[in-house]
């Protein structure tokens, strides 16, 4: 090497990188009557009941029958408002946290859903919904273990301080 | 010094002709006081003399039933971007511009030791800079590296977009100023595949992480290895055609740019032959899930087989893979026996234990046989998987859109009028994805390109 070139050092990224904690989610499920070809419709308006309403939702899972999604605490209450006053038959479930566990290349790396359910399944914390992009998993949980759980996935992959991350 | 990397593909190196046409834009940036680096891909695609699966073809054509050793299987590869230096550097000297060819080792490039998937631990870029000193082109071999005892190894997947990104970050400490060309067969970054989507725009720039996400999610623009280093170093990316002169996209720093970019849709991709699998256990048993999940999850990391769209609500959870690995995932699965809470009891039922069916049949059948002669010392739960074949996943490249009031209501209502049945939907701070059959997906790319009205403005 010449001294008047120095070595760059890059792509150390790979594996998981970071564990977020967000506080403050409820999530919603919503059962519908009607036959399942009556359904998305059914679904649709629901969707565009809450936009209406400026309710903002999002984790939106489509069930067999039924519509799940999550609100973040400040809307929670216009949310169920709008529900029952369309006579929707739906479950709430408040206080929940959602865990983010990050990565370069989420889908390049096989074996993270297997680690973080390792994590949070071994400390005994359900894990109520689920939810992933090219770059992340996200998990809903109960809120009084969203802190054991984060710290179990931090020590799973490796991570302090918020920096660094084992291959996965 | 300002220096330029320009990266060529393989179609813009795969004739003489082409090669003139890139050979112009090296010239280009000389005359305009650019030092240029020129990374290179194979010549040519499959069936071309020196393309990369000619010659894996090659190799793999000594003995089929032997596969190659990856360690020389990634030597055979880099031959193909090695040759293509070599005529590229001799076409620029034709033209009177001295050049030299280097292979990524020459170039100071050095990789783990993963053959087939390496990454780059460090470049030394002084051998380049010698070269960029003497005033000669360094034209250098993309998608390649050598390991610290001098293995020859290769990239992976958008390897040449991968070396151009690290050269330009490589080089930046020791320059006025950088940027990182990338040379293809589309002029710039598109709002959808041209080739469906007649009215497809170019865009004039992009956030690192709108390409990231978009090629991500299927947009074949510039590899994400590219744009992620690109940004961690912060070196400007621009996307363009060798096959004409439009300015291209500038692919640059979210803080650079203003909310009419930061708060966009930016496209919509498609991306993945999708088999999507659906698990139901018993009512009141949804206590279990987490246990079988994880029993799953475990067998599918075993063969490192990828999976995504998870969901887990209630008694249910599902989750997508890629369609090749159905046939592999019905082997491991079908009459998978998972035990819970086994030997907490003193008197039978001693525990519960689920038995999974993927339609094979064979494996679970004989499972369950077996395990019914043990039905009075447990409880036997059988779940058979709903299993959705001929799926794909259209995305919205949607930055901060997550939670918009509207956006996924306005997503499913194009959807529903262009007849595009919804089977899930994934959301994240990028993108908002929808599963739906294959066969539906031009149909829904182009009806969501249009609800969001990123077409060509209308003329006049």
């Amino acid at each position: 090497m010449s001294a008047a070139s120095k070595p760059v050092y890059f792509e150390r990224e790979r594996g998981v990188s970071q564990v977020e904690v967000t506080p403050g989610i409820a999530h919603f499920s919503v059962r519908f009557a009607e036959a399942e070809a009556e359904v998305q419709a059914r679904r649709l308006e629901l969707l565009q009941t809450l936009a209406a309403g400026n309710v903002p939702v999002f984790m939106v899972k489509i069930e067999p029958g039924a519509l799940c999604f999550a609100i973040r605490q400040e809307s929670v209450d216009a949310g169920e408002e709008i529900l029952k006053q369309r006579g929707h038959d739906f479950e709430v479930r408040r206080d929940l946290a959602l865990l983010t566990v990050l990565a370069g290349a989420m889908r390049d790396l096989s074996g993270v859903m297997a680690r973080i359910y390792e994590a949070l399944v071994g400390q005994g914390i359900p894990v109520r919904q689920t939810g992933d992009a090219y770059n992340a998993v996200q998990c809903l949980v109960d809120g009084g273990g969203a802190a054991r759980g984060a710290d179990a996935l931090r020590a799973q992959f490796q991570i302090e301080n918020g920096e660094g991350g084992a291959p996965s | 010094m300002k220096i330029l990397v320009q990266k060529f593909g393989g179609t813009s190196v795969a004739s003489d002709e082409n090669r003139q046409r890139a050979a112009s834009k090296v010239i280009r940036a000389i005359q305009s006081g650019w030092k240029v680096v020129v990374v290179v891909s194979a010549i040519g695609r499959k069936g071309a003399p020196y393309a990369t699966d000619t010659l894996i073809d090659t190799l793999r054509a000594v003995d089929p039933a032997v596969p190659p050793a990856s360690r020389e299987l990634d030597m055979m590869m880099a031959c193909g971007e090695i040759i293509s230096t070599v005529v590229f550097a001799q076409t620029l000297r034709t033209k009177g511009y001295e050049a030299v060819a280097l292979t990524g080792q020459q170039a100071g490039i050095l990789t783990d030791y993963e053959f087939g998937n390496a990454r780059i631990q460090s470049i030394d870029p002084a051998y380049i800079l010698r070269m960029l000193d003497e005033g000669r082109v360094a034209v250098v071999a993309g998608f390649q590296g050598g390991t610290e005892f001098g293995a020859i190894t290769t990239l992976g997947r958008g390897g040449s977009d991968t070396t151009a990104s690290a050269l330009g970050a490589a080089l930046k400490p020791h320059a006025d100023e950088v940027g990182v060309e990338i040379y293809t067969d589309v002029n710039g970054v598109k709002t959808a595949d041209p080739r469906h989507v007649p009215d497809a725009r170019t865009l004039a720039v992009a956030t690192y992480e709108e390409v990231a996400a978009m090629a991500h999610q299927g947009a074949k623009v510039v590899h994400p290895r590219a744009a992620e280093l690109a940004n961690q170093y912060r070196i400007p990316l621009w996307v363009k055609s060798t096959f004409d002169d439009e300015a291209g996209t500038l692919i640059t720093n979210e803080d650079t740019v203003g909310d009419d970019i930061r708060l966009r849709v930016t496209g919509v991709t498609n991306t993945g032959q999708i088999v999507y699998l659906r698990f139901e256990l018993p009512s009141g048993n949804e206590d279990d899930k987490g246990q079988i999940e994880l029993e799953i999850y475990r067998m599918l990391r075993g063969e490192q087989i990828p999976l995504y769209l998870n969901s887990t609500t209630g008694a249910s959870f599902a989750f997508a893979i890629a369609r090749e690995h159905l046939p592999r995932v019905r082997v491991l699965l079908d009459g998978l026996v998972v035990p819970v809470a086994l030997g907490q009891r003193r008197r039978p039922p001693f525990g519960r234990v689920y038995l999974l069916g993927l339609g094979m049949w064979a494996g679970f059948l004989a499972q369950r046989k077996m395990l019914e002669a043990a039905a009075s010392f447990v409880e036997l739960h059988t779940i058979e998987a709903r299993v959705q074949e001929n799926c794909t996943v259209v995305s919205v490249i949607a930055s901060r859109f997550q939670g918009v009031p509207g956006v996924i209501a306005l997503i499913l209502e194009a959807l529903a009028r262009a007849n595009v049945p919804v089977y899930q939907t994934a959301d994240s701070p990028h993108s908002i994805s929808v599963l739906i059959p294959e066969g539906d997906a031009n149909n829904a790319v182009r009806a969501l390109h249009n609800v969001f009205r990123l077409g060509q403005p209308a003329a006049g």
